[in-house]
C-alpha cells in the first residue's frame, strides 16, 4: 500500500494544479487594430443595419446595449481621434463621411447627415452619386420636419413657446408636412429611407394627437377631439414598433378622463353618472389589457401595473354609487 | 550531557531578552534608512507624441474602396475589391485581421439576416480568426442571434427544466434515505411526489420559456414572412397563441374570482370581461360576470334600504331632540331626559343611548361614550336602525383609532405567536391554488418538522432584528396620536410606540414622539435621545450616494443638531465635500492601466512609465490611479510618503489639452468595449453620466464644466484582477451539484446529486 503513496500524492497534486490553472483568470488576448481594420469593423457593423426597418422593429443595439447607429457615430469619432495621423492621408475620408451620414440620418440629424453626404461626394468620386442622392433625401426630410409644431420638450433650456391656439393653421402645417413626407415616401420606396419617412409621418401624427390632448381644455369638445386623434394614431400605425406605446397613451387618456370625471363629480354627489364612468373604465381597462398581454416588451409591464393601479382607483368608487 | 543540556536550556531562556533590544535596534535602523516615497516633480505626463502620417499602403486603399462600395451597395465593386485585397495580402499582411474584417463587411451586404448568418457561419468555419478574439466573439454573437434557433433553445430549456425538477424530486429523498435508513424512503418519496404534483398543478398552459419561443417565432415571421420555415413556424405560432390565450383567460378568471370573494364586485366584473376577450362566450366567465353583477345589484339594494325611512312613530319629545341635535349649544341632556320620560319612549331606547354617547364624547367622557356605543353595537341590527350606525363607528379605524390599535396589536401578536409555532406555515399551507385539505396534507410532514424546531426559533428570534411583526400596530398607534394627542389613551399608546421605536433604535422617531412632551415640560432623558437621534441622522446622511442630496441633508443636520457631536461632524463634512468634490469622478485604477498598457502609453494618457513600474523610489501611482475630474482636469493619485497603499494618496490635479483628453477618452472607450467582447467577465456597467462626459470630451466640449449633480459620474474602470483576484470562480463542468445536506429539523443527513436547471434569460420577466 505504501508503495503507491507517492503516485497518489503526484496524482492529487497534478489534479490540483490542473484545477487551479483552469480557474486562474484567463489572460486577455489583445488584437490591436490598424486604422484600416478599425474603420472596416465599424463600417461592417453599420452596413449590416442600414437596411433595417426601424419603423416596424426597434433599432438594433450593439453588444454594449447602445443604439447601433449612435454607437457607430461615437466609434467613428473615436477612430478619427486615435488614428488622426494615419487617416490624414484622406483615403478613408469619403467612407467615414458616408458612414457618418448613414448613422446621423437614423438619429434624426438630417441637416448634419446631408452635410456629411456632400463631404463624402467631394472626397470620393465613386461615392458621389449615392451620397448626393442621400443628401437630397436628407434635405427633403429636414425641410419637411421643420414644418409646423413638434413634440414639446417638457424641460426646455429656455422658455418654451406655448402651443399655438390657431388650430386650423397648425393642422394645415402638419398636413403639409405629412403630404411632403408621403410624397417622399413614394420616391424612396424600396430603399432604407422608406422606414425613415414612415417614422417621420408617425411622429407627425403623434405630435398632432398630443397637440389636441394639450388643448382639450380650451377647445370645444376638446376631449372628443383628443380621443379621436389618439385613436387615429393607433389605427394609422398598426405595424409600427410604437403601437403599444400609442395604445398605452390612449388607455392613459381614458384613465385620466375617469379620474377627472370622479373629481369633478364625486361618486357621492348627485351629478355622478355611473354609466358614463363605466364606459371610461371599460375602455381604459381593455386597452391596458391589450398591451399587457403582449410578451417581451417593457410596455407589457407598464400596462399591467397601470391596469392594476387603475382598478385600485375604481375600488374607491365601487361601493358607493358605482355598482352595475 | 546533562550539563550541556542545562546550558542550552539556559541560553535559550536568555535569548528572548537579548533578542528584543536587537529587534528594536533593527526596526529603528530600518525606519531611519527608509526613503520616503517622493511625489514626482514636474508633470506626470510625457509630452504629447507627434506621429508622422504614414503613406497608405495598397491594402489600405483597397480597404477604403471596399468600405465605400459596401456603403453604396455596389456589390460588384465589393467583390472586386475583396479579390484584389486577397491577392495583395497573400498571407503576409501587416494588417493580420484585415482580410477577415473585409470578408465580414462583404457578408454584411447580404440581402437579409439569414443570409448574413449563413455567410458568417462559413467565415467562422473557413478562416482562422482566433488571432482576433473580439471579431470572433462578435461573429459568434451574430450567428447565435437567430430567432428560430433561439426559439428552439427556449423550448429545449423548458424540457431541461422539467427533467431537472423530476430528477431532483426523486434524487433528494432517495439520497437522504441512503444515509438515514431506507425505512423512511417510501414516506420521503411520497412527500416529494406530492410536492411535485402540487407545483405542477399551478403551471400555466404556456410556460415562460414557451412564451419566449412564441415571441421569437413571431419575430421570425415578421422579419421573413416568406422564409424557408414560414409554414411550419406559422403552425407552431398558431398553436402556442391558443395556449397563451388559455393562460391569460385562466389568470384573469382566477383574479376575478378572488375579487368576487373579497366583495369587489366591479373589479370582478371588469376582470371577467377582460377574460372573455380571450375566450369569448366561455360559460364559466359568462356566469362569473352574471354573478358579479348580481352581487353588485344586491349590494345596491342593501344600500338603498339604508335610505328608507318609515313615517310615523315620532312623539313631541323625539322631535324636540332631533331639532336640538342640530342647534348649537342646546341642552341635549334635558331633551334626553324628557324623551326617556315620554310615552312610547321604549321605541327610542337605542336612539337615547346613541345620542347620550355623542353628548359624552363631546363633553370629554370619551371612554364612557365608546363603552356605551360598544354595548349598542352588540345588539341586533333588526331591533333599530341606530345599531348599525353604532357598529359602524365602533368598527371604523378612523373614528375609533384606539380600538383599531388594540385590534391590530392583538392580531399581530397572534401572528407572531403563529410564526413562533409554525414558522413559514404561519399563514396556512404553501400551495394556495389547490383545495385546502389537500394542501394541508401535502405540507403535513414539513409542518411536523417545523413544530419540533420551536425551541430553536425561540432562541434565534431576538437576534433577527429584521423580523418585525408590529409594523401595522405602530402605524395604528401613530394614527391614534395624530388624531388624539391628548386623548384618554394617549399615554398608553405613546408608551407602546416609544418601546417599539427604542427596541429598533429608531431614535429619530423616539425624539419626534417626545418633542411634544418636552414642550409641555416633561423631561425624559432628552439629551441622550437627542444625541442618539443626531447620530442616526448622520449615518443616514452619510449613506446617501448623491452628493448634492447628501450636502443638503448634512447642512440641515448641522443646523438642527448644532449642539451635538454629530452636528459638528456634519458641518465639517459639508466643508470637506465642498472643498474636495470635483464635477466628475471617473476613475481609472492603476491596475487597469497596468492591464491595458496602451491606455497608459503615448497613444493614450502618455503617463511617465516610471510611475507604474513598481519602483517607489521614483514615485508611484497609488492604486486609485487617475481620475477624470471634469472639464479638462485629470487628477493623479500618488502613493503617500509612507509608501503604504492603505494610506490616503497625494492628489495632483493637472489640466491637459483637449487633444490629449480626446485621445484618452477615445482609447479608454475602445479599450473597455474590446475587453468586454473578449472577456465576458470584463463587462462595462452602464453609466449614462460617464458616457455623456466621454462623448463631450471626445468632441472637445468640456471647457464649459457641467456642474449638475445628476451629470456627475463616479464610475471606476477596474482591472480584472482587482475585481476577481488571482482565481476566478468557474462553473462546474458536471451538469449537477453534489449536495451534502444536514437538517436540524429531523436530525437527518443526506447526500444526493441536484440537477442544475437551465438559467433564465435576463429578459424572462417580460414574459410572465
Amino acid at each position: 500500500m505504501r508503495r503507491h503513496a507517492p503516485i497518489r500524492v503526484a496524482l492529487a497534486t497534478s489534479a490540483l494544479v490542473v484545477a487551479v490553472s483552469g480557474c486562474l483568470a484567463a489572460k486577455k488576448r489583445e488584437a490591436t487594430y490598424t486604422p484600416s481594420e478599425n474603420v472596416l469593423e465599424i463600417v461592417s457593423v453599420l452596413r449590416r443595419h442600414v437596411p433595417d426597418d426601424t419603423y416596424r422593429f426597434a433599432p438594433a443595439t450593439d453588444f454594449s446595449g447602445r443604439n447601433v447607429y449612435r454607437a457607430t457615430l461615437l466609434r467613428l469619432e473615436s477612430a478619427e481621434r486615435l488614428h488622426a495621423e494615419a487617416l490624414a492621408a484622406g483615403h478613408f475620408a469619403g467612407v467615414v463621411a458616408m458612414a457618418k451620414g448613414r448613422a446621423l440620418e437614423r438619429l434624426r440629424a438630417y441637416p448634419l447627415a446631408a452635410e456629411r453626404y456632400r463631404d463624402a461626394a467631394e472626397a470620393e468620386p465613386q461615392l458621389a452619386e449615392t451620397a448626393l442622392a442621400s443628401a437630397e433625401v436628407c434635405e427633403a426630410l429636414a425641410a419637411a420636419v421643420s414644418l409646423g409644431i413638434d413634440l414639446r420638450d417638457p424641460l426646455p433650456e429656455d422658455t418654451a413657446p406655448a402651443y399655438p391656439l390657431d388650430v386650423d393653421a397648425t393642422l394645415e402645417a402638419l398636413d403639409e408636412r405629412v403630404a411632403r413626407l408621403e410624397l417622399l415616401l413614394r420616391r424612396v420606396v424600396g430603399t432604407h429611407y422608406a422606414p425613415v419617412a414612415r417614422e417621420e409621418i408617425e411622429r407627425t401624427d403623434r405630435t398632432r394627437a398630443r397637440y389636441f390632448v394639450a388643448l382639450r381644455g380650451v377647445l370645444r369638445d376638446g376631449n372628443v377631439r383628443a380621443v379621436g386623434e389618439l385613436q387615429r394614431l393607433v389605427s394609422r400605425h398598426p405595424e409600427s414598433k410604437n403601437i403599444r406605446l400609442h395604445t398605452l397613451e390612449l388607455a392613459d387618456f381614458f384613465a385620466s378622463l375617469a379620474g377627472e370625471y370622479a373629481a369633478a363629480h364625486p361618486p357621492e354627489s348627485l351629478r355622478f353618472d355611473p354609466p358614463k364612468f363605466r364606459e371610461l373604465v371599460d375602455s381604459a381597462s381593455h386597452l391596458y389589457q391589450r398591451v399587457a398581454g403582449q410578451d417581451g416588451t417593457p410596455e407589457k409591464l407598464v400596462a399591467a401595473r397601470r391596469l392594476e393601479a387603475f382598478l385600485a382607483f375604481t375600488l374607491k368608487v365601487d361601493r358607493d354609487r358605482f355598482t352595475p | 550531557m546533562t550539563v550541556s543540556r542545562r546550558k542550552t536550556a539556559r541560553s535559550r531562556a536568555g535569548r528572548p531578552q537579548r533578542l528584543w533590544p536587537a529587534l528594536l535596534l533593527c526596526a529603528l535602523a530600518a525606519a531611519a534608512c527608509r526613503t520616503p516615497v517622493p511625489v514626482p516633480a514636474g508633470s506626470p505626463l510625457e509630452p504629447l507624441s507627434v506621429r508622422v502620417a504614414p503613406t497608405p499602403e495598397a491594402e489600405d486603399r483597397l480597404a477604403a474602396r471596399l468600405a465605400g462600395a459596401a456603403l453604396v451597395d455596389d456589390l460588384e465593386r465589393v467583390e472586386a475589391a475583396l479579390s484584389e485585397l486577397e491577392a495583395v495580402d497573400g498571407g503576409d499582411s501587416r494588417n493580420p485581421n484585415l482580410l477577415a474584417l473585409a470578408h465580414d463587411l462583404r457578408n454584411a451586404t447580404a440581402p437579409d439576416d439569414a443570409g448574413y448568418r449563413r455567410a458568417t457561419r462559413a467565415l467562422l468555419r473557413t478562416r482562422d480568426i482566433s488571432a482576433d478574439p473580439a471579431l470572433e466573439a462578435r461573429l459568434e454573437r451574430a450567428v447565435a442571434d437567430d430567432p428560430l434557433r433561439l426559439a428552439n433553445e427556449r423550448v429545449l430549456d423548458d424540457y431541461h427544466a422539467l427533467f431537472a425538477r423530476t430528477f431532483n424530486a426523486v434524487s433528494e429523498p432517495v439520497g437522504r434515505s441512503l444515509l438515514t435508513g431506507f425505512t423512511v424512503a417510501p414516506v420521503a418519496l411520497a412527500s416529494s411526489a406530492a410536492h411535485y404534483l402540487a407545483q405542477s398543478y399551478r403551471e400555466d398552459a404556456l410556460s415562460t420559456r414557451e412564451r419566449q419561443a412564441l415571441v421569437l417565432r413571431q419575430r421570425y415571421l415578421a422579419e421573413d414572412p416568406d422564409g424557408q420555415h414560414s409554414e411550419r413556424v406559422s403552425r407552431q405560432v398558431a398553436s402556442a397563441r391558443a395556449e397563451l390565450h388559455q393562460t391569460h383567460r385562466d389568470r384573469l378568471h382566477r383574479q376575478a374570482r378572488r375579487a368576487l370573494r373579497a366583495d369587489q364586485y366591479e373589479r370582478a366584473r371588469v376582470l371577467a370581461n377582460l377574460a372573455l376577450d380571450f375566450a369569448p362566450a366561455d360559460p364559466a366567465l359568462v356566469a362569473l360576470v352574471g354573478e358579479a353583477e348580481q352581487a353588485a345589484a344586491a349590494e345596491r339594494a342593501r344600500l338603498q334600504r339604508s335610505l328608507e325611512a318609515t313615517p310615523g312613530g315620532d312623539n313631541e319629545a323625539s322631535l324636540a331632540l332631533a331639532r336640538d341635535l342640530l342647534t348649537p349649544g342646546a341642552d341635549l341632556e334635558a331633551n334626553l331626559r324628557a324623551l326617556a320620560a315620554s310615552e312610547g319612549s321604549e321605541a327610542f331606547s337605542d336612539e337615547i343611548v346613541f345620542v347620550r354617547a355623542l353628548v359624552e364624547s363631546e363633553t370629554g367622557s370619551e371612554e364612557r361614550a365608546w363603552q356605551r356605543l360598544r354595548g349598542l353595537a352588540r345588539r341586533s341590527p333588526e331591533r333599530s336602525n341606530v345599531v348599525r350606525h353604532a357598529a359602524n363607528l365602533v368598527d371604523s379605524s378612523q373614528q375609533n383609532p384606539y380600538e383599531a390599535f388594540r385590534e391590530i396589536r392583538s392580531r399581530e401578536r397572534a401572528r407572531f405567536a403563529r410564526w413562533l409555532v409554525f414558522d413559514r406555515f404561519a399563514d396556512g399551507p404553501r400551495y394556495t391554488h389547490i383545495p385546502k385539505p389537500i394542501a394541508y396534507l401535502v405540507d403535513l410532514p414539513a409542518v411536523a418538522q417545523t413544530l419540533v424546531q420551536l425551541p430553536v426559533r425561540l432562541l434565534v428570534y431576538p437576534f433577527r432584528p429584521n423580523l418585525d411583526f408590529h409594523v401595522s400596530t405602530a402605524a395604528a398607534a401613530q394614527r391614534y396620536l395624530d388624531r388624539a394627542p391628548r386623548g384618554s389613551r394617549a399615554e398608553e399608546v405613546r408608551t407602546w410606540l416609544l418601546d417599539y421605536h427604542e427596541e429598533r433604535e429608531n431614535w429619530l422617531a423616539v425624539e419626534r414622539l417626545l418633542r411634544d412632551l418636552r414642550d409641555e415640560g416633561g423631561e425624559l432623558a432628552w439629551e441622550d435621545i437627542h444625541t442618539r437621534a443626531a447620530d442616526q441622522a448622520l449615518r443616514i446622511s452619510l449613506d446617501q450616494p448623491r452628493r448634492d442630496l447628501q450636502v443638503s441633508m448634512l447642512k440641515r443636520l448641522s443646523q438642527e443638531y448644532y449642539d451635538t457631536d454629530a452636528g459638528r461632524v456634519a458641518g465639517g463634512r459639508v466643508r470637506e465635500i465642498t472643498r474636495t468634490t470635483t464635477p466628475q469622478s471617473i476613475r481609472i485604477t492603476a491596475q487597469y492601466l497596468r492591464e491595458n498598457p496602451r491606455l497608459a502609453g503615448p497613444d493614450g494618457l502618455g503617463l511617465r512609465p516610471s510611475l507604474i513600474d513598481g519602483q517607489t523610489e521614483n514615485g508611484e501611482l497609488h492604486p486609485d490611479g487617475v481620475t477624470l475630474a471634469g472639464g479638462r482636469v485629470l487628477e493623479f493619485a500618488f502613493l503617500a510618503e509612507s509608501g503604504d497603499e492603505a494610506d490616503a494618496p497625494t492628489r495632483l490635479p493637472r489640466r491637459v489639452s483637449s487633444e490629449r483628453l480626446a485621445r484618452v477618452v477615445s482609447l479608454l472607450e475602445e479599450t473597455a468595449l474590446r475587453n468586454e467582447r473578449v472577456d465576458r467577465d470584463d463587462k462595462q456597467a452602464a453609466n449614462a453620466p460617464r458616457d455623456l462626459y466621454l462623448e463631450r470630451a471626445r468632441l472637445g466640449l468640456t471647457d464649459r464644466v457641467d456642474t449638475r449633480p445628476t451629470a456627475r459620474s463616479t464610475y471606476t474602470y477596474q482591472g480584472v484582477r482587482e475585481r476577481y483576484g488571482m482565481v476566478r470562480s468557474r462553473e462546474s463542468v458536471l451538469p449537477f451539484d453534489l449536495v451534502v445536506q444536514g437538517s436540524l429539523r429531523d436530525l437527518s443527513l443526506g447526500a444526493f446529486p441536484r440537477w442544475r436547471g437551465p438559467k433564465e434569460t435576463p429578459d424572462a420577466f417580460l414574459y410572465r
